[in-house]
C-alpha cells in the first residue's frame, strides 16, 4: 500500500522532473515555487490510486503538466519572463558565451509558446516518442509529429528574436 | 541553437545541479494549503455555507430587537433562503468531494473535468443567487409590507410614511429594493466571474488549442 514516506522519498528522487517542468512554466522563481508546491499537492492527492506497477516518473509528468497547465493565480500580472535560475545557467561551465546565450535565447523563445506547445516541447526534451506523447496530452502521434515540426519552426525564428 | 542541443544541455544542467528539496521541505509543502479549482471550490462552497449561518443569527437579533413586521417577514424570507442554501451547498459540496477522486487522466481528460467541475459550480451559485435571492426579498418584503400596512405604527414603515405617505411609499419601497436587487445581481455577477471567470477562459483556451 503506498504511504506517505513512500510518496515522499519517491518525489525526492524524481524531484527534477518538477523543477524541469516549474522551470519552463514559470515566469520568475516565486511562480516556480509556487508551481512545486501545487504540484507536489496534486500529487499527493493522487498518490493513493497510483497503480505501483505504473512508471513513477511518467505518472509525475502526467501530474506536474496536468497541473502547471490548468495553474491559475488571481493575483497574476502581466508575465515578465525572468532568465533561467543562476543555480541552473551557471551549472555548466563547459559551455562558452556563445553557447550560453544561445541557451538563454532558446529558453525565453519556449517560454514565448502557448502552454500546450510547451507540454510537447517539455515532453519533447525529457525525449518522450510522439505516441507516448500523444497519449499523455490527448493527441494523435501524428497530430504531435504536425505539431512539433510548426514549434520548431516557431523557435527558430523566436531564438534570433532574442540573441 | 536547436531544441535538440537545448534539450541535451537542459538536461545535462538539471543532472548537474539540481536544486534540491529535502525530505523536510516535501512534507511541509504536501502539509500546504491547495490553490487548484477544485479545492477553491470546496472552500467557496463552506465558507457560502457559513455565511448561510450568519445570516440566519445575524436576522435573529434583528429581528428580535426590532418589533417590525415588515421586518419579521424579511427575516423569515432570509431564514429560509439561507436554509435552502445550507442543504444546497453542503449537498454540493458532499458530492465533488465524493465524485472528485484525483485520478491521474491525460491532459485533454484533466481539462474537461475542470472545466466541468467549475461551470457546474458557477451555474448553480449564480442560479442562487440570482434568482433565490431576488425572489425572496421580493416576496417577503412584498408580503411583510402587505401585512404591515395594515398597521400604521409599524416602525419600519414609519419614517417612510411620514416623508412620503400613502402611495408614494410603496413607490420608494420598491425603487429601494429593484436598486438593492440590481446592486446584488451586478455583485454576484462580479463576484463569480472575478473567483472563477479567468480561470474558465484560461482552460476552454488550452482545449481549444488542443483541439487546433
Amino acid at each position: 500500500m503506498a504511504t506517505a514516506p513512500d510518496f515522499v522519498e519517491q518525489v525526492r528522487k524524481h524531484q527534477k522532473i518538477v523543477h524541469k517542468v516549474c522551470h519552463l512554466y514559470g515566469d520568475t522563481p516565486e511562480d516556480r515555487e509556487d508551481l512545486f508546491q501545487e504540484i507536489l499537492l496534486h500529487a499527493w492527492k493522487a498518490w493513493p490510486a497510483f497503480r505501483q506497477e505504473a512508471k513513477f516518473t511518467t505518472w509525475l509528468y502526467q501530474v506536474s503538466l496536468n497541473t502547471a497547465i490548468s495553474y491559475f493565480r488571481k493575483d497574476k500580472k502581466q508575465p515578465v519572463r525572468q532568465p533561467i535560475d543562476a543555480s541552473i545557467s551557471l551549472a555548466s561551465p563547459s559551455a562558452d558565451d556563445d553557447t550560453e546565450q544561445q541557451f538563454k535565447a532558446m529558453y525565453l523563445a519556449i517560454g514565448e509558446l502557448n502552454r500546450i506547445d510547451k507540454a510537447i516541447v517539455t515532453l519533447y526534451i525529457e525525449q518522450y516518442d510522439y505516441r507516448t506523447i500523444g497519449q499523455m496530452l490527448g493527441l494523435t502521434d501524428n497530430n504531435v509529429a504536425v505539431r512539433m515540426n510548426r514549434i520548431k519552426a516557431f523557435l527558430k525564428e523566436a531564438v534570433k528574436k532574442h540573441l | 541553437m536547436e531544441l535538440d542541443e537545448f534539450s541535451a544541455l537542459f538536461n545535462a544542467r538539471f543532472e548537474e545541479s539540481p536544486a534540491q528539496k529535502s525530505l523536510d521541505d516535501i512534507t511541509r509543502k504536501i502539509k500546504n494549503r491547495s490553490g487548484t479549482a477544485l479545492d477553491r471550490i470546496l472552500r467557496n462552497l463552506l465558507l457560502e455555507i457559513g455565511v448561510a449561518f450568519a445570516c440566519i443569527i445575524g436576522m435573529s437579533i434583528i429581528a428580535y430587537r426590532i418589533p417590525s413586521i415588515t421586518l419579521h417577514w424579511l427575516a423569515g424570507a432570509v431564514w429560509v433562503l439561507s436554509i435552502v442554501q445550507i442543504i444546497a451547498f453542503s449537498w454540493q459540496y458532499r458530492q465533488l468531494k465524493a465524485t472528485a477522486l484525483p485520478v491521474v487522466v491525460d491532459l485533454r481528460s484533466h481539462l474537461q473535468q475542470q472545466i466541468q467541475v467549475i461551470e457546474r459550480f458557477v451555474k448553480i451559485y449564480l442560479a442562487f443567487c440570482l434568482i433565490s435571492i431576488p425572489v425572496g426579498f421580493v416576496l417577503g418584503g412584498i408580503l411583510g409590507y402587505t401585512i404591515a400596512s395594515q398597521n400604521r405604527q409599524d416602525p419600519f414603515l414609519n419614517p417612510i410614511d411620514k416623508l412620503h405617505p400613502g402611495p408614494w411609499g410603496l413607490l420608494i419601497v420598491l425603487i429601494g429594493v429593484i436598486g438593492f436587487l440590481a446592486g446584488i445581481v451586478h455583485f454576484f455577477k462580479f463576484y463569480i466571474r472575478w473567483l472563477y471567470g479567468r480561470h474558465l477562459d484560461l482552460l476552454k483556451s488550452c482545449l481549444t488549442e488542443l483541439d487546433q
